[in-house]
């Protein structure tokens, strides 16, 4: 941790030359790992990290530097380099800091890394198990527990100073299926920012059995049909579609410099009036879940959108000002290494009212992505690409043929209006967001939802 | 990094067999937002990883905490992990008698002022925009980066490598009617005088509004051509799928196809890490020498690439493509890589195609590959070739089809080979039958 003294001394060297805000951000952070290939503990891993990120802002401009050596002249010099990236006087001085108190939303007190090794063995060792019971096509089992710990403490020119410390840690199940040259894979990845109590509420064999069985069913699949068709895309998983497609657009560091299809639009119906969304990153336990941000606010849960209308963006401090918007909680970076900017934390699509069984029942022909894998967006244009993980043809409302290969691509705005019916099954998945300030932990989630109309690829030809 | 204390202290812990890895790295990177230098980042850091042999095992730590105490962590972690591994047979390289060097350190690089570097970039933002009145947001990023990697082990192997390179990366949002594109073209390299500013912005400013005018087609089979830059792409994830860890392992369509006829037969594929440019690498993570060879020729696979480990286990010599990961040594392709270039110009390629389309960009490859199977299904842009020319642009097309089956049915190869990102140099490649969605 880094004193008061040193901390009001870096602040200072950054101000000199008229920045109107200077922070330090200080990190240290261990990971852990330990990975099981098809039963044999082949590697554990073990990674620690500490640095300082000082960051200089002067209106619509910021200069950061970091650094992982922490020596009181290191961090003083690192400041005065930075401050010559500005040319005038001093205009702020560094307040005295105050003790920001935080709110706990998710104790774990170090839970991953006071746990014997060898009880994550043994969970371990269970799923390898019933991964390979499921049956001989199951080729390659892989499973690890992957924890992390973060402590950091801010300071800031205002006089902000909070300490806070965050711990996410994962279980995660891949199974490989074989025939011949054919192959399939599938995966699951729980996780949970509270304490290890999460792990003991699964059903660690029935998560391992159902992955082996879908990556087993992979190998009979079909090639998906390509075309226009109504997509029925899945809950949990199945958010990730709404963050990369419209999330990212919302974020301020896209909407204040006018690079994003959302920008100046705060109050326009932008999608069907069925859908409710939010990120919330107050949510315990959650896998974008923090009790502050990394500039130090508390994070809080915004209503993206309001029945259609577009009601509010994600704001950091220094896009906020540039769109006199206050910040909201949802600066976030990966670590010291990054400047932080407005990221997302556990966004999702509200429940709405249909069934998940009325959904399939009134779709007569079209795809049933039950989960999506991943892929990206442009946020200028909003146009985006998916790959389906598990993913069926729905033939006069029944789940048909199961088809491999299909990426669901359109534009988040055309998306968000053809949705046309939202189930009440909203769950939310883990996942990493990779952007500007590198790759953080964010949940993502929605209910099981009907888009009209969507851009399907696949090799299978013409759905019929 | 004083690498002779952290040997002693393995020493005095009885830890006889390691190699550590020390790096230190510096960067700046700048980028420029309407007309001004908005973001300066400038940093250090520094790391050290340790591989330990203990009790026949290989166990691995990293730490950034360069002091005493971390480092006594680091050593304690490697003695408290190692009972739990169940893996054996991890080795320590015992050297080879010559390795090739190279610097790939531009010292001039290090010796141009940051002002100089800043008007570069705002140079070439004020270019793109005064290229087109349609072309609106304009952003410009310099980086630029220094290394220094140091590897030593206990059977004497000392390497050290310094290296330095520049990258420029320029987007533009180009607007017409309701259409909005954007476009974007990186550039890497270590000599800064090499930097063509007047061409680098010719080529995003036309690449960008060649955009605008787009059309749809119906979706079936056609004629496709890759560019140079999706070819490498493809390139990457088919080298990438000769892991010999992941054939030995059975997660590999390469397994048991050594000397087997795996792709078509104009297909040779070189990797050349060896090449005296700033992407020279002449040993990999354990020490073991690089050297320039082919991977795949005349579309029979010669080797799968090896660490020390899974060289052992084939019984064949290493092929120097270790690399260090937080929990193993892994195994991966060097960037220095291409596909050999074939007879036709680029132009006399499209020629021969008549009518098709030329694919510019594949998006998503991280998630819309599925690398066991290598079936591919991804978000493309590009052009309608029409009578042997590049005519409108296409966009919201999918391109489906499957990796391995790509090399194996390539038709045509261009002349013109390019260097695109990460070093990975291609040509155009043509395919027939390929299925795209719109």
């Amino acid at each position: 941790m880094i004193s008061k003294k040193l901390a009001k001394q870096v602040l200072e060297a950054g101000l000199v030359s008229g920045a109107d805000f200077a922070e330090l951000y200080y990190e240290e952070e261990k990971k852990n790992a330990i990975n099981l290939d098809n039963g044999v503990l082949e590697g554990v891993a073990n990674v620690s990290s500490s640095g300082v990120g000082i960051r200089l802002l002067k209106g619509d401009h910021s200069v950061y530097g970091y650094t992982n050596d922490l020596k009181g002249g290191r961090l003083i010099a690192l400041a005065q380099k930075l401050a010559n990236g500005f040319h005038g006087q001093k205009v702020v001085e560094c307040r005295d800091f105050i003790n920001q108190r935080v709110k706990n939303i998710n104790p774990n007190d170090g839970a991953y890394f006071k746990t014997p090794i060898q009880e994550k063995i043994a969970v371990l060792k269970q799923a390898t198990q019933a991964m390979k019971e499921v049956s001989p096509l199951v080729t390659r089992a892989l499973v690890s527990f992957v924890g992390d710990q973060k402590k950091i403490e801010i300071y800031n020119s205002d006089g902000l100073h909070v300490k806070d410390s965050r711990e996410h840690t994962r279980l995660v199940f891949r199974a490989e299926a074989s025939r011949g040259d054919q192959h399939e894979s599938a995966f699951a990845i729980p996780g949970t920012t509270g304490n290890m109590d999460y792990f003991k509420t699964l059903d660690i064999n029935q998560i391992a059995r159902n992955t082996a069985q879908e990556a087993i069913e992979g190998l009979d699949a079909k090639e998906c049909p390509s075309g226009k068709m109504d997509v029925i895309i899945g809950n949990a998983t199945g958010g990730v579609l709404f963050h990369e497609a419209c999330g990212h657009s919302l974020e301020a560091s896209a909407v204040a410099r006018n690079l994003s299809v959302f920008a100046n639009r705060q109050g326009e119906q932008i999608a069907s009036p069925l859908v409710n969304a939010y990120d919330d990153g107050t949510m315990p336990g959650y896998w974008g879940t923090n009790n502050i941000d990394d500039e130090g606010h508390p994070t809080e849960r915004t209503c993206l959108i309001k029945n259609g209308v577009l009601n509010d963006y994600l704001v950091d401090r220094f896009f906020g000002q540039q769109m006199k918007h206050r910040a909201n909680g949802a600066c976030r970076r990966q670590s010291y290494k990054y400047e932080p900017i407005t990221r997302m934390s556990n966004t999702y699509i509200d429940n709405g009212t249909s069934t998940v069984e009325e959904i399939i029942k009134n779709t007569k022909l079209g795809l049933y992505a039950k989960s999506l894998r991943g892929g990206s967006v442009m946020p200028t244009t909003g146009q985006f690409e998916f790959a389906c993980g598990v993913a069926y043809i729905v033939r006069d409302g029944k789940i048909a043929e199961r088809v491999r290969g299909a990426t669901l691509i359109g534009s988040g705005e055309e998306v968000l209006k053809n949705i046309d019916m939202i189930a009440n099954d909203l769950d939310l998945d883990t996942g990493y967001c990779g952007s500007a300030s590198g790759s953080v932990p964010v949940g993502t989630g929605q209910p099981t939802l009907r888009v009209k109309n969507l851009l399907v690829g696949g090799n299978g030809g013409k759905l019929a | 990094m004083n690498l002779n204390k952290v040997f002693a202290l393995l020493a005095s812990k009885q830890i006889n067999e390691a190699e550590c890895r020390f790096a230190s790295s510096t960067a700046l990177s700048f980028s420029t937002f309407r007309g001004a230098i908005a973001n300066y980042t400038t940093h250090t850091s520094n790391h050290l990883g340790i591989d330990a042999i203990i009790d026949h095992k290989l166990v691995i730590s990293y730490t950034e905490d360069l002091t005493n105490s971390g480092i006594n962590t680091l050593i304690d972690n490697l003695i408290t992990t190692a009972p739990y591994i169940e893996k054996t047979g991890g080795m320590i390289f015992h050297g080879a008698s010559k390795y090739k060097k190279f610097t790939n350190f531009n010292k001039e690089l290090a010796t141009i002022s940051v002002q100089e570097k800043q008007n570069l970039i705002l140079n070439i933002e004020k270019a793109l925009k005064a290229y087109d009145t349609r072309f609106g947001e304009v952003e410009v990023e310099y980086a630029e980066y220094e290394d220094i990697h140091e590897y030593r082990n206990s059977y004497g192997v000392k390497l050290k490598n310094k290296s330095n390179s520049f990258s420029i990366f320029a987007s533009v949002v180009a607007k017409e009617g309701k259409i909005t594109k954007v476009g974007y073209l990186p550039y890497i390299g270590n000599d800064y005088h090499k930097f063509n500013l007047t061409a680098f912005v010719e080529e995003l400013a036309q690449l960008t509004l060649k955009k605008l005018n787009v059309t749809q087609l119906t979706s079936k089979k056609y004629r496709v051509v890759f560019d140079p830059e999706v070819t490498t792409t493809l390139l990457g994830a088919y080298i990438s799928q000769l892991n010999a860890e992941e054939i030995l392992k059975g997660s590999s369509w390469f397994k048991d196809k050594i000397n087997t006829q795996v792709a078509n037969k104009r297909v040779t594929i070189v990797e050349t890490p060896l090449k005296r440019d700033f992407d020279f690498v002449g040993a990999d993570a354990q020490g073991v020498p690089t050297m320039n060879r082919p991977l795949i020729k005349k579309g029979v696979l010669l080797t799968y690439l090896h660490n020390l480990e899974t060289a052992q286990k084939f019984g064949v010599e290493p092929t120097g493509h270790a690399v260090a990961t937080a929990s193993k040594i892994s195994i991966h392709p060097h960037d220095a890589l291409h596909l050999k270039p074939g007879r036709l110009t680029k132009e006399e390629l499209l020629a021969q195609v008549g009518d098709g389309i030329y694919i510019t960009e594949l998006e998503g490859l991280h998630a819309g590959l599925d690398a066991l199977s290598g079936n591919i299904s991804l978000k493309a842009e590009g052009f309608v070739i029409q009578d042997g020319k590049l005519t409108t642009a296409l966009d919201m097309m999918t391109v489906t089809a499957n990796l391995f089956d790509i090399f194996a049915r390539i038709k045509k190869i261009s002349q013109n080979i390019e260097y695109v990102k990460e070093g990975f140099m291609a040509p155009c490649i043509y395919l027939d039958k390929i299925a795209i969605s719109f």
